[in-house]
Protein backbone atom coordinates (compact mmCIF):
# COMPACT_ATOMS: atom_id res chain seq x y z
CA UNK A 1 0.00 0.00 0.00
CA UNK A 2 1.07 3.31 -1.06
CA UNK A 3 1.00 4.62 2.60
CA UNK A 4 3.35 1.81 3.76
CA UNK A 5 5.91 2.33 1.15
CA UNK A 6 6.34 6.46 2.12
CA UNK A 7 7.10 6.10 5.44
CA UNK A 8 9.97 7.12 6.58
CA UNK A 9 13.22 4.65 6.35
CA UNK A 10 13.07 2.55 9.74
CA UNK A 11 14.13 4.72 11.98
CA UNK A 12 14.36 3.56 15.95
CA UNK A 13 13.67 6.84 17.24
CA UNK A 14 11.58 9.10 15.55
CA UNK A 15 10.53 12.35 16.21
CA UNK A 16 6.76 12.42 16.37
CA UNK A 17 4.47 9.06 16.12
CA UNK A 18 0.88 9.70 15.70
CA UNK A 19 -1.32 6.02 15.93
CA UNK A 20 -4.59 5.91 15.07
CA UNK A 21 -5.55 9.47 15.92
CA UNK A 22 -9.35 10.22 16.09
CA UNK A 23 -10.17 13.83 16.82
CA UNK A 24 -13.80 14.93 16.67
CA UNK A 25 -15.66 18.26 17.36
CA UNK A 26 -19.16 17.05 18.25
CA UNK A 27 -20.21 14.16 15.83
CA UNK A 28 -17.99 15.66 12.90
CA UNK A 29 -15.06 13.24 12.52
CA UNK A 30 -12.50 15.61 12.08
CA UNK A 31 -9.43 13.03 12.07
CA UNK A 32 -10.23 9.62 11.61
CA UNK A 33 -7.79 7.05 12.52
CA UNK A 34 -4.67 9.00 11.09
CA UNK A 35 -0.97 7.64 11.16
CA UNK A 36 1.87 9.68 10.75
CA UNK A 37 5.84 8.97 11.74
CA UNK A 38 7.88 11.66 11.46
CA UNK A 39 11.93 11.28 11.79
CA UNK A 40 14.35 13.64 13.12
CA UNK A 41 15.32 16.41 10.38
CA UNK A 42 12.70 15.40 8.54
CA UNK A 43 10.20 17.78 6.75
CA UNK A 44 6.58 17.38 6.05
CA UNK A 45 4.43 19.30 4.02
CA UNK A 46 0.56 18.67 4.81
CA UNK A 47 -1.73 19.94 2.51
CA UNK A 48 -5.33 19.22 1.49
CA UNK A 49 -8.90 21.17 0.92
CA UNK A 50 -9.97 23.19 3.66
CA UNK A 51 -11.50 20.88 5.87
CA UNK A 52 -9.63 18.04 5.65
CA UNK A 53 -8.13 18.14 9.53
CA UNK A 54 -4.84 18.69 8.73
CA UNK A 55 -4.69 22.17 11.06
CA UNK A 56 -6.47 19.83 12.94
CA UNK A 57 -3.69 17.14 13.01
CA UNK A 58 -1.15 19.50 14.12
CA UNK A 59 -2.85 21.24 16.88
CA UNK A 60 -3.25 17.63 18.36
CA UNK A 61 0.66 17.36 17.95
CA UNK A 62 1.04 19.70 20.77
CA UNK A 63 -1.84 19.03 22.80
CA UNK A 64 -4.10 22.21 21.37
CA UNK A 65 -6.56 20.36 20.59
CA UNK A 66 -7.37 17.45 22.72
CA UNK A 67 -7.40 13.78 21.13
CA UNK A 68 -10.27 11.37 21.08
CA UNK A 69 -8.34 8.77 20.58
CA UNK A 70 -4.98 7.05 19.46
CA UNK A 71 -1.84 7.88 20.67
CA UNK A 72 0.73 10.57 19.93
CA UNK A 73 4.19 10.60 21.08
CA UNK A 74 6.78 13.32 20.75
CA UNK A 75 9.88 12.61 21.24
CA UNK A 76 9.71 10.02 23.57
CA UNK A 77 6.61 11.24 25.70
CA UNK A 78 3.70 10.24 24.79
CA UNK A 79 0.67 13.32 25.39
CA UNK A 80 -1.64 12.04 28.02
CA UNK A 81 -4.07 14.38 29.55
CA UNK A 82 -1.31 15.26 32.36
CA UNK A 83 -0.46 18.60 32.51
CA UNK A 84 3.45 18.27 32.90
CA UNK A 85 3.72 15.64 30.32
CA UNK A 86 1.78 18.50 28.07
CA UNK A 87 3.87 21.43 29.45
CA UNK A 88 6.86 20.09 28.37
CA UNK A 89 6.03 18.43 24.77
CA UNK A 90 4.41 21.62 24.16
CA UNK A 91 8.14 23.16 24.93
CA UNK A 92 9.85 21.08 22.57
CA UNK A 93 7.83 21.86 20.20
CA UNK A 94 7.93 25.07 18.42
CA UNK A 95 4.14 26.22 16.70
CA UNK A 96 3.56 29.15 14.26
CA UNK A 97 0.31 29.87 13.43
CA UNK A 98 -1.61 31.30 10.54
CA UNK A 99 -3.06 34.60 12.49
CA UNK A 100 0.87 34.79 14.25
CA UNK A 101 -0.61 35.47 17.50
CA UNK A 102 2.17 37.71 18.28
CA UNK A 103 1.25 39.32 22.35
CA UNK A 104 0.54 42.62 21.54
CA UNK A 105 1.02 44.25 24.69
CA UNK A 106 5.30 43.05 24.71
CA UNK A 107 7.81 44.36 22.64
CA UNK A 108 9.20 42.22 19.88
CA UNK A 109 11.79 41.53 22.17
CA UNK A 110 10.02 40.36 25.22
CA UNK A 111 7.63 38.16 23.35
CA UNK A 112 10.51 36.56 22.43
CA UNK A 113 11.91 36.58 25.70
CA UNK A 114 9.02 35.84 28.07
CA UNK A 115 8.95 31.52 27.42
CA UNK A 116 12.82 31.55 27.66
CA UNK A 117 12.93 32.86 30.82
CA UNK A 118 9.61 31.82 32.39
CA UNK A 119 9.72 28.50 31.33
CA UNK A 120 13.17 27.46 30.93
CA UNK A 121 14.09 29.07 33.56
CA UNK A 122 17.53 31.87 31.68
CA UNK A 123 18.85 34.44 33.41
CA UNK A 124 17.65 37.42 31.60
CA UNK A 125 20.69 38.46 29.51
CA UNK A 126 20.78 34.76 28.37
CA UNK A 127 17.46 35.22 27.08
CA UNK A 128 18.04 38.90 25.69
CA UNK A 129 20.99 37.19 23.66
CA UNK A 130 19.03 34.20 22.25
CA UNK A 131 16.66 36.38 21.58
CA UNK A 132 18.26 38.89 19.77
CA UNK A 133 20.67 36.37 18.01
CA UNK A 134 17.43 34.47 16.85
CA UNK A 135 15.83 38.17 15.78
CA UNK A 136 19.11 38.52 13.74
CA UNK A 137 18.80 35.30 12.04
CA UNK A 138 15.20 35.91 11.01
CA UNK A 139 16.09 39.56 9.73
CA UNK A 140 14.40 41.57 12.09
CA UNK A 141 16.71 42.45 14.83
CA UNK A 142 16.35 46.06 14.01
CA UNK A 143 13.06 45.84 14.98
CA UNK A 144 13.39 44.77 18.58
CA UNK A 145 11.75 47.41 20.36
CA UNK A 146 8.73 48.01 18.47
CA UNK A 147 5.63 46.26 19.19
CA UNK A 148 3.79 43.71 17.03
CA UNK A 149 1.00 46.10 15.83
CA UNK A 150 3.73 48.18 14.30
CA UNK A 151 4.91 45.92 12.15
CA UNK A 152 3.68 44.23 8.82
CA UNK A 153 2.03 41.21 8.86
CA UNK A 154 5.32 39.36 6.95
CA UNK A 155 7.34 40.74 10.10
CA UNK A 156 4.99 39.63 12.39
CA UNK A 157 5.35 36.50 10.88
CA UNK A 158 9.09 36.27 11.30
CA UNK A 159 8.87 37.27 14.63
CA UNK A 160 7.00 34.51 15.91
CA UNK A 161 8.68 32.14 13.69
CA UNK A 162 12.06 33.93 16.44
CA UNK A 163 9.88 33.47 19.08
CA UNK A 164 9.36 29.95 18.37
CA UNK A 165 12.38 29.42 17.84
CA UNK A 166 14.01 31.16 21.37
CA UNK A 167 12.50 27.63 23.19
CA UNK A 168 14.97 25.75 20.98
CA UNK A 169 12.29 23.34 19.77
CA UNK A 170 13.01 19.80 18.51
CA UNK A 171 10.66 20.37 16.03
CA UNK A 172 8.37 23.38 14.18
CA UNK A 173 5.04 23.16 13.26
CA UNK A 174 3.68 25.59 10.83
CA UNK A 175 -0.12 26.38 10.50
CA UNK A 176 -0.74 27.75 7.09
CA UNK A 177 1.99 31.19 8.00
CA UNK A 178 1.34 32.32 5.14
CA UNK A 179 -2.50 32.35 4.66
CA UNK A 180 -2.89 35.47 6.46
CA UNK A 181 -0.11 37.68 4.92
CA UNK A 182 -0.55 39.70 1.65
CA UNK A 183 1.00 38.58 -1.36
CA UNK A 184 4.33 40.38 -1.46
CA UNK A 185 5.31 39.07 1.91
CA UNK A 186 4.73 35.60 1.71
CA UNK A 187 7.92 35.41 0.01
CA UNK A 188 9.92 36.33 2.68
CA UNK A 189 8.64 34.73 5.28
CA UNK A 190 8.63 31.32 3.35
CA UNK A 191 12.25 32.42 2.40
CA UNK A 192 12.88 32.24 6.20
CA UNK A 193 11.54 28.75 6.81
CA UNK A 194 13.38 27.70 3.83
CA UNK A 195 16.62 28.37 5.72
CA UNK A 196 15.36 26.76 8.93
CA UNK A 197 14.68 23.83 6.73
CA UNK A 198 18.04 23.98 5.55
CA UNK A 199 19.54 24.03 9.36
CA UNK A 200 18.14 20.24 9.30
CA UNK A 201 15.20 21.54 11.83
CA UNK A 202 11.92 18.77 11.45
CA UNK A 203 9.30 20.42 10.48
CA UNK A 204 5.76 19.75 9.71
CA UNK A 205 4.50 22.33 6.94
CA UNK A 206 0.70 23.25 6.55
CA UNK A 207 0.57 24.87 3.67
CA UNK A 208 -0.61 25.43 -0.03
CA UNK A 209 2.35 27.00 -1.09
CA UNK A 210 3.69 24.00 -3.37
CA UNK A 211 6.86 25.73 -4.79
CA UNK A 212 7.94 25.65 -1.50
CA UNK A 213 6.46 21.93 -1.31
CA UNK A 214 8.65 21.26 -3.77
CA UNK A 215 11.65 23.36 -2.63
CA UNK A 216 11.89 21.55 1.03
CA UNK A 217 9.88 18.86 1.87
CA UNK A 218 10.91 15.06 1.85
CA UNK A 219 7.49 14.07 2.01
CA UNK A 220 4.22 15.11 0.96
CA UNK A 221 1.16 14.08 3.22
CA UNK A 222 -2.68 14.89 1.23
CA UNK A 223 -5.17 14.62 3.62
CA UNK A 224 -8.87 14.30 2.45
CA UNK A 225 -12.28 14.07 5.44
CA UNK A 226 -10.22 13.25 8.60
CA UNK A 227 -7.94 10.93 7.09
CA UNK A 228 -4.61 10.86 5.23
CA UNK A 229 -4.96 9.46 1.45
CA UNK A 230 -1.80 9.71 -0.14
CA UNK A 231 1.38 10.35 0.63
CA UNK A 232 4.99 10.32 -1.35
CA UNK A 233 8.15 12.46 -2.21
CA UNK A 234 6.77 16.05 -3.67
CA UNK A 235 7.83 15.64 -7.05
CA UNK A 236 6.23 12.44 -7.40
CA UNK A 237 3.16 13.47 -5.26
CA UNK A 238 3.45 16.59 -8.23
CA UNK A 239 3.60 14.97 -11.37
CA UNK A 240 1.62 11.83 -10.72
CA UNK A 241 -0.71 11.88 -7.98
CA UNK A 242 -2.10 8.19 -7.36
CA UNK A 243 -5.56 8.94 -6.32
CA UNK A 244 -8.32 10.84 -7.57
CA UNK A 245 -8.85 13.38 -4.82
CA UNK A 246 -5.43 14.28 -4.61
CA UNK A 247 -5.24 14.74 -8.66
CA UNK A 248 -8.60 17.06 -8.04
CA UNK A 249 -7.29 18.87 -5.52
CA UNK A 250 -3.95 19.81 -6.93
CA UNK A 251 -5.97 20.47 -10.52
CA UNK A 252 -7.72 23.34 -8.22
CA UNK A 253 -4.64 24.79 -6.87
CA UNK A 254 -2.22 24.34 -9.79
CA UNK A 255 -3.43 26.13 -12.99
CA UNK B 1 -25.61 81.87 48.10
CA UNK B 2 -23.29 79.74 49.54
CA UNK B 3 -22.75 82.39 52.38
CA UNK B 4 -24.34 80.70 54.31
CA UNK B 5 -21.65 77.95 54.41
CA UNK B 6 -18.99 80.74 55.89
CA UNK B 7 -21.66 81.18 59.01
CA UNK B 8 -20.35 79.62 62.13
CA UNK B 9 -22.08 76.73 63.43
CA UNK B 10 -23.45 75.55 67.57
CA UNK B 11 -20.30 73.91 67.52
CA UNK B 12 -18.00 77.21 66.83
CA UNK B 13 -17.01 75.58 63.76
CA UNK B 14 -18.46 76.82 60.21
CA UNK B 15 -20.81 75.12 58.14
CA UNK B 16 -18.19 74.43 54.90
CA UNK B 17 -15.99 72.92 57.84
CA UNK B 18 -18.82 69.92 57.96
CA UNK B 19 -18.66 69.84 54.34
CA UNK B 20 -14.87 68.92 54.16
CA UNK B 21 -15.34 66.35 56.93
CA UNK B 22 -17.92 64.93 55.02
CA UNK B 23 -15.79 64.70 51.99
CA UNK B 24 -12.90 63.28 53.72
CA UNK B 25 -14.73 60.52 54.67
CA UNK B 26 -16.45 60.17 51.13
CA UNK B 27 -12.90 60.04 49.66
CA UNK B 28 -12.08 57.65 52.39
CA UNK B 29 -14.13 55.45 51.73
CA UNK B 30 -14.58 55.49 47.76
CA UNK B 31 -10.43 55.25 47.61
CA UNK B 32 -10.04 51.80 50.04
CA UNK B 33 -13.03 50.47 48.71
CA UNK B 34 -11.64 50.74 45.26
CA UNK B 35 -8.79 49.25 46.26
CA UNK B 36 -10.75 46.37 47.90
CA UNK B 37 -12.61 46.07 44.90
CA UNK B 38 -10.27 45.65 42.21
CA UNK B 39 -8.53 43.18 44.38
CA UNK B 40 -11.16 41.02 44.73
CA UNK B 41 -12.79 41.76 41.09
CA UNK B 42 -9.84 40.55 39.47
CA UNK B 43 -9.82 37.73 41.49
CA UNK B 44 -13.43 37.10 40.81
CA UNK B 45 -13.49 37.85 37.71
CA UNK B 46 -10.97 35.61 36.54
CA UNK B 47 -12.10 32.71 38.38
CA UNK B 48 -15.25 33.44 36.09
CA UNK B 49 -13.12 32.39 33.41
CA UNK B 50 -10.64 29.35 34.95
CA UNK B 51 -11.22 25.24 33.52
CA UNK B 52 -11.81 24.27 37.17
CA UNK B 53 -15.87 24.30 37.40
CA UNK B 54 -16.17 24.71 40.99
CA UNK B 55 -13.81 28.11 41.05
CA UNK B 56 -15.71 28.75 38.07
CA UNK B 57 -19.30 28.51 39.64
CA UNK B 58 -17.91 30.11 43.10
CA UNK B 59 -17.16 33.33 41.17
CA UNK B 60 -20.53 33.15 39.89
CA UNK B 61 -22.10 32.88 42.87
CA UNK B 62 -19.84 35.74 44.05
CA UNK B 63 -21.03 37.85 41.17
CA UNK B 64 -24.88 37.01 40.89
CA UNK B 65 -25.34 37.61 45.16
CA UNK B 66 -23.30 40.37 45.76
CA UNK B 67 -24.47 42.43 42.29
CA UNK B 68 -27.65 41.29 42.56
CA UNK B 69 -29.12 42.74 45.43
CA UNK B 70 -29.42 46.27 45.93
CA UNK B 71 -26.26 48.33 47.38
CA UNK B 72 -28.83 50.12 49.77
CA UNK B 73 -30.16 46.49 51.37
CA UNK B 74 -26.18 45.25 51.59
CA UNK B 75 -25.45 48.41 53.87
CA UNK B 76 -27.85 47.63 56.37
CA UNK B 77 -27.01 43.49 55.77
CA UNK B 78 -23.34 44.58 57.08
CA UNK B 79 -24.11 46.96 59.70
CA UNK B 80 -27.52 45.53 60.94
CA UNK B 81 -27.91 42.03 60.20
CA UNK B 82 -23.92 40.27 60.42
CA UNK B 83 -23.47 41.70 64.19
CA UNK B 84 -26.85 39.34 65.02
CA UNK B 85 -25.56 36.40 62.50
CA UNK B 86 -22.27 36.10 64.46
CA UNK B 87 -21.47 34.64 67.80
CA UNK B 88 -22.52 37.06 70.60
CA UNK B 89 -19.06 37.96 71.52
CA UNK B 90 -18.27 38.85 68.48
CA UNK B 91 -20.96 40.88 67.44
CA UNK B 92 -20.94 42.90 70.96
CA UNK B 93 -17.68 43.72 69.91
CA UNK B 94 -18.61 44.70 66.63
CA UNK B 95 -21.20 47.08 68.12
CA UNK B 96 -18.72 48.75 70.50
CA UNK B 97 -16.50 49.78 67.87
CA UNK B 98 -16.42 54.10 68.37
CA UNK B 99 -18.08 55.87 65.97
CA UNK B 100 -17.10 56.73 63.40
CA UNK B 101 -15.40 53.61 62.74
CA UNK B 102 -18.32 51.38 63.66
CA UNK B 103 -20.42 52.19 60.56
CA UNK B 104 -16.83 53.80 58.82
CA UNK B 105 -15.78 49.86 58.14
CA UNK B 106 -19.47 48.22 57.50
CA UNK B 107 -19.80 50.84 55.11
CA UNK B 108 -15.96 50.13 53.44
CA UNK B 109 -16.93 46.59 53.28
CA UNK B 110 -19.87 46.73 51.26
CA UNK B 111 -18.98 48.79 48.90
CA UNK B 112 -15.65 47.21 48.29
CA UNK B 113 -17.25 44.00 48.04
CA UNK B 114 -20.65 45.05 45.54
CA UNK B 115 -17.95 47.12 43.23
CA UNK B 116 -15.88 43.99 43.29
CA UNK B 117 -18.88 41.93 41.44
CA UNK B 118 -19.06 44.48 39.33
CA UNK B 119 -15.64 44.84 38.32
CA UNK B 120 -15.19 41.31 38.22
CA UNK B 121 -18.18 40.91 35.48
CA UNK B 122 -16.00 43.42 33.33
CA UNK B 123 -12.69 42.00 33.84
CA UNK B 124 -14.23 38.35 32.50
CA UNK B 125 -15.68 40.50 29.44
CA UNK B 126 -12.06 41.85 29.14
CA UNK B 127 -10.83 38.05 29.47
CA UNK B 128 -13.02 36.93 27.30
CA UNK B 129 -12.73 39.13 24.56
CA UNK B 130 -8.83 38.33 23.91
CA UNK B 131 -8.48 36.66 20.52
CA UNK B 132 -8.11 32.50 20.98
CA UNK B 133 -4.85 33.03 19.35
CA UNK B 134 -3.75 34.74 22.78
CA UNK B 135 -4.66 32.02 24.81
CA UNK B 136 -2.97 28.68 22.02
CA UNK B 137 0.00 30.77 21.28
CA UNK B 138 1.26 30.77 25.33
CA UNK B 139 -0.01 27.35 25.30
CA UNK B 140 2.38 26.61 22.50
CA UNK B 141 5.09 28.22 24.14
CA UNK B 142 4.94 25.92 27.21
CA UNK B 143 3.75 28.28 29.55
CA UNK B 144 1.44 27.33 32.55
CA UNK B 145 -1.79 28.52 33.20
CA UNK B 146 -0.68 30.31 35.62
CA UNK B 147 1.93 31.84 33.21
CA UNK B 148 -0.81 32.63 30.63
CA UNK B 149 -2.53 34.62 33.04
CA UNK B 150 0.11 36.46 34.86
CA UNK B 151 2.19 37.25 31.64
CA UNK B 152 -0.67 37.27 28.51
CA UNK B 153 -4.61 37.40 29.53
CA UNK B 154 -4.76 39.75 32.52
CA UNK B 155 -2.24 42.85 31.46
CA UNK B 156 -4.18 42.57 27.75
CA UNK B 157 -7.62 42.43 29.47
CA UNK B 158 -6.94 44.97 32.08
CA UNK B 159 -5.96 47.23 29.21
CA UNK B 160 -8.67 46.72 27.59
CA UNK B 161 -11.36 47.53 30.67
CA UNK B 162 -9.76 50.96 31.43
CA UNK B 163 -12.66 52.88 29.51
CA UNK B 164 -15.42 50.79 31.37
CA UNK B 165 -14.09 50.62 34.79
CA UNK B 166 -14.35 54.54 34.71
CA UNK B 167 -17.81 54.26 35.44
CA UNK B 168 -17.10 51.93 38.34
CA UNK B 169 -14.97 54.13 39.87
CA UNK B 170 -18.02 56.96 39.54
CA UNK B 171 -20.06 54.55 40.86
CA UNK B 172 -18.07 53.33 44.06
CA UNK B 173 -17.97 57.37 45.16
CA UNK B 174 -21.02 57.92 44.31
CA UNK B 175 -22.41 55.17 46.35
CA UNK B 176 -20.84 56.51 48.91
CA UNK B 177 -23.69 58.43 49.82
CA UNK B 178 -26.03 54.79 50.86
CA UNK B 179 -23.20 55.15 53.94
CA UNK B 180 -25.63 57.83 55.65
CA UNK B 181 -28.32 55.49 56.01
CA UNK B 182 -26.34 53.80 58.75
CA UNK B 183 -25.02 57.36 60.01
CA UNK B 184 -21.88 57.84 58.69
CA UNK B 185 -21.15 61.65 58.06
CA UNK B 186 -19.93 61.72 54.55
CA UNK B 187 -20.90 64.47 52.55
CA UNK B 188 -24.08 64.02 51.80
CA UNK B 189 -24.98 63.55 55.72
CA UNK B 190 -23.00 66.87 55.85
CA UNK B 191 -25.57 68.23 53.68
CA UNK B 192 -28.38 67.30 55.38
CA UNK B 193 -27.32 68.28 58.61
CA UNK B 194 -26.10 71.76 57.06
CA UNK B 195 -29.84 72.16 55.51
CA UNK B 196 -31.34 71.04 58.66
CA UNK B 197 -29.38 73.46 60.49
CA UNK B 198 -29.57 76.80 58.50
CA UNK B 199 -32.82 75.74 56.19
CA UNK B 200 -30.96 76.63 53.12
CA UNK B 201 -31.29 73.46 51.66
CA UNK B 202 -30.72 74.99 48.15
CA UNK B 203 -27.13 76.12 49.30
CA UNK B 204 -26.04 73.09 50.89
CA UNK B 205 -27.23 70.37 48.58
CA UNK B 206 -26.26 72.93 46.01
CA UNK B 207 -22.72 72.59 47.27
CA UNK B 208 -22.83 68.93 47.56
CA UNK B 209 -23.62 68.74 44.07
CA UNK B 210 -21.05 70.90 43.15
CA UNK B 211 -17.97 68.45 44.90
CA UNK B 212 -19.52 65.61 43.21
CA UNK B 213 -19.18 67.02 40.18
CA UNK B 214 -15.96 68.07 39.96
CA UNK B 215 -15.14 64.88 41.94
CA UNK B 216 -16.92 62.73 38.83
CA UNK B 217 -14.60 65.11 36.52
CA UNK B 218 -11.28 64.30 38.49
CA UNK B 219 -12.10 60.62 38.24
CA UNK B 220 -13.07 60.79 34.52
CA UNK B 221 -9.59 62.49 33.61
CA UNK B 222 -7.53 60.68 35.64
CA UNK B 223 -9.02 57.60 33.97
CA UNK B 224 -8.33 58.86 30.66
CA UNK B 225 -4.60 59.86 32.15
CA UNK B 226 -4.50 56.33 32.91
CA UNK B 227 -5.92 54.71 29.72
CA UNK B 228 -3.30 56.47 27.86
CA UNK B 229 0.15 55.76 29.72
CA UNK B 230 -0.98 51.82 29.19
CA UNK B 231 -1.79 51.91 25.32
CA UNK B 232 0.12 49.64 23.37
CA UNK B 233 2.59 50.92 21.10
CA UNK B 234 0.68 51.13 17.62
CA UNK B 235 -2.70 50.69 18.52
CA UNK B 236 -4.51 53.68 17.41
CA UNK B 237 -6.33 55.36 20.45
CA UNK B 238 -10.19 54.93 20.33
CA UNK B 239 -9.77 51.44 19.20
CA UNK B 240 -10.28 48.66 21.71
CA UNK B 241 -6.38 47.72 22.44
CA UNK B 242 -4.95 44.24 22.04
CA UNK B 243 -5.29 41.33 19.55
CA UNK B 244 -8.47 43.59 17.64
CA UNK B 245 -5.64 44.63 14.82
CA UNK B 246 -4.85 40.62 14.27
CA UNK B 247 -8.21 39.79 13.81
CA UNK B 248 -8.19 42.43 10.94
CA UNK B 249 -5.43 41.44 9.31
CA UNK B 250 -6.98 37.51 9.51
CA UNK B 251 -10.46 38.74 7.82
CA UNK B 252 -8.54 40.98 5.66
CA UNK B 253 -6.45 38.53 3.56
CA UNK B 254 -7.37 35.10 5.00
CA UNK B 255 -10.12 35.02 2.95
CA UNK B 256 -9.19 35.98 -0.43
CA UNK B 257 -6.66 33.09 -0.14
CA UNK B 258 -9.07 30.74 1.15
CA UNK B 259 -11.18 31.51 -1.74
CA UNK B 260 -8.83 31.20 -4.22
CA UNK B 261 -8.03 27.22 -2.74
CA UNK B 262 -11.86 26.42 -2.75
CA UNK B 263 -11.60 28.30 -6.57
Amino acid sequence: MQQERTVSPADPFPMVVVEHLVKRFGSFNALSDVNLKVAKGEKIVLCGPSGSGKSTLIRCINHIEKHDSGRIVVDGTELTDRICDVNNVRSEVGMVFQSFNLFPHLSVLENCMLAPMKVRGLAESEAHQRSMALLRKVRIHDQANKYPAQLSGGQQQRVAIARALCMQPKIMLFDEPTSALDPEMVKEVLETIVELAQDGMTMVCVTHEMGFAREVADRVVFMDRGSIVEEGDPSTFFRAPNTERAKAFLNQIIH
Amino acid sequence: MFTVLLEKTVDGQRYIDWLVSGLGWTLALAFFGWWIAIAIGVVVGIGRTVQNPFFRALARLYVEIFRNIPVLVQMFLWYFVLPELLPTTMGDWIKQIPPPWGTFFPALWCLGLYTAARIAEQVRAGIEALPRGQDEAAAALGLSGYLTYRHIILPQALRLIVPSLTSEVMGIYKNTSVALTIGLMELTAQARQISDATFQTFAAFGAATLIYLALALIAYQTMMLIDKAVRIPGTAPGREAGGSDFDDVKLESSLPNGMEVVK
